[in-house]
């Protein structure tokens, strides 16, 4: 794998510890810059893989897009840009000293960076729990330009996802029904409580939905067609996961 | 019928490829060749040496046919360019078009055991009896000198590793002699049954004479790889006339 000569890079690795009076940090993402800010970019584990709590996935996300985002701007962070954030966390969010690394492509050492020091480790088949599914709704409406809040209070109401448009916030509900749980009363709980803060707050809001899978049975199938129910009674949206990534799928969300 | 010189230039015509290191992650081993562990563009970790006593051709030719038979980690040459030193210098000696072992995790060297068997954190009923049998088979085979081996802690798997003193005297073909290093804590008997033995041997004859040409070709020319055609040709050789000894010898060790 001979590419051209690599430029000189530098980067740090974001740690985290749910406990910060516990030795347990781990690594959650990779920050790549270079000495002008010419080039870099942050790569980021997926919230679910770092914690079960939702609002600390929502937390985390948040810390972690805001610094991806600081490399969408013409004025991106170079290595005295790095060690100022270095240098401002500390505690529970941190990042290590920055260290020299080749830059053959940025994007090619961004990824190697991500594998070597940060990737989960892999797993025979990734369970497609709620968490995992809000992973992909998240990074699909970002990816369609969305500006999106994850896991946040909104008033007096916890939404798995909030879409901020010109007009108005859409929060979002996220539903998997693809595990095979015996009690799935908790999804029905969690949908009951998504329609009564919309109607409290007076809000449009999307529903995502996992359908079951042939491992789900029966239980899932019942709760499955009852929650669309309340959905399709309260007129609230449904779509699939796939499809809120799908650039070709009208959302609706008033962009 | 000997492998020809014809056969490893045309291979060889093909140029060889080269991994790009990215970073120094920082481990090092205090060994003859002061090696570190670099991450790489293909995100693998490798432990980088720029010498070898038999010359980097050593380390590669047998790591390449370590990674063949299952016996141990794959070697790759690797270029660790000055971008990827660390500011301190203490790798500056690496620089260069090198060689790289995949390191592997959860792996602790014999040499380290003894401690960890002492505290109750190797245990040795864990080692697996047919990778340490492949492992012998395969270090007779390529003649190591500096016998290391690595011990996987989680699965008992046995790796053979550290092949830069191979292919010392490959001038005349003598038969392999078995080699067996010992591992603290574990009974001499594991891996020296009849089925073990038999498929680490199985393992090391279903190398053609095609795969030890592809082992000992395309490789860099100069002083830390002293590599030549003529020494390649001759290790090859050795090699198939070994391969095909150490089924008998393999039988004096069951």
């Amino acid at each position: 794998m001979a590419l051209r000569p690599p430029e000189r890079g530098f980067f740090s690795i974001v740690r985290w510890s749910a406990d910060a009076t516990r030795d347990e940090a781990r690594n959650i993402a990779v920050v790549l810059v270079d000495a002008e800010g010419q080039f870099g970019g942050v790569k980021t584990a997926p919230p679910s893989s770092l914690s079960q709590d939702l609002r600390q996935q929502g937390l985390l996300d948040a810390v972690l897009h805001g610094l991806a985002r600081q490399f969408e701007q013409e004025d991106r962070p170079d290595l005295q840009r790095m060690r100022q954030i270095s240098a401002g966390l500390s505690q529970s969010l941190y990042l290590t000293e920055p260290k020299a690394t080749a830059v053959p492509d940025p994007d090619l050492t961004l990824q190697a960076l991500y594998r070597a020091y940060v990737a989960p480790l892999p797993q025979p088949r990734r369970a497609l729990t709620k968490s995992v599914v809000i992973d992909r709704v998240v990074q699909g409406l970002r990816r369609r330009g969305f500006q999106v809040k994850r896991a946040q209070y909104m008033g007096e109401f916890f939404f798995d996802a909030l879409v901020e448009t010109e007009r108005t916030v859409i929060p979002f509900d996220v539903l998997s029904f693809a595990g095979n749980k015996k009690d799935w009363l908790p999804s029905e709980r969690d949908a009951g409580h998504f329609l009564y803060g919309l109607e409290r707050l007076g809000l449009p809001g999307r529903a995502v939905i996992q359908p079951p899978a042939a491992e789900s049975g029966e239980p899932a199938d019942i709760t499955w067609t009852r929650v669309r129910r309340w959905f399709d009674e309260a007129h609230v949206p449904v779509f699939e996961p796939d499809e809120v990534a799908d650039p070709n799928m009208p959302l609706r969300l008033g962009v | 019928m000997p492998i020809e010189l014809e056969a490893l230039t045309a291979v060889d015509a093909r140029g060889y490829e080269v991994l790009d290191a990215l970073t120094c992650d920082g481990r090092r081993s205090s060994t003859f060749s002061q090696t570190c562990t670099f991450v790489c563009v293909d995100s693998r970790t490798y432990w980088v040496k720029a010498s070898a006593q038999q010359g980097l051709v050593a380390e590669l030719i047998a790591g390449r046919l370590a990674a063949q038979v299952g016996a141990g980690p794959a070697a790759r040459i690797i270029r660790v360019p000055p971008e990827s030193m660390p500011a301190d210098g203490s790798a500056s000696h690496l620089m260069g078009l090198v060689v790289g072992s995949e390191d592997e995790r959860n792996t602790v060297n014999v040499r380290d055991l003894q401690p960890l068997l002492g505290s109750g954190q190797f245990n040795p009923g864990l080692v697996d009896a047919g990778s340490r049998a492949l492992v012998v088979a395969f270090q007779t085979w390529v003649g190591v000198d500096d016998t290391q081996v690595l011990i996987n802690m989680k699965t008992g798997q046995v790796r053979s590793i550290d092949h830069g003193a191979c292919f010392s005297s490959t001038g005349q073909l003598s038969p392999p002699t078995v080699i067996a290093l010992a591992i603290p804590g574990v009974a001499d008997g594991v891996g020296r049954d009849q089925a073990s033995i038999e498929n680490a041997v199985a393992r090391i004859e279903a190398v053609t004479d095609r795969h030890l040409i592809e082992a000992v070709t395309r490789i860099p020319v100069g002083e830390p790889w002293r590599g030549p055609s003529d020494r390649r040709l001759e290790i090859a050789n050795w090699l198939t006339y070994r391969r095909d000894k150490l089924r008998e010898v393999m039988a004096t060790w069951h």
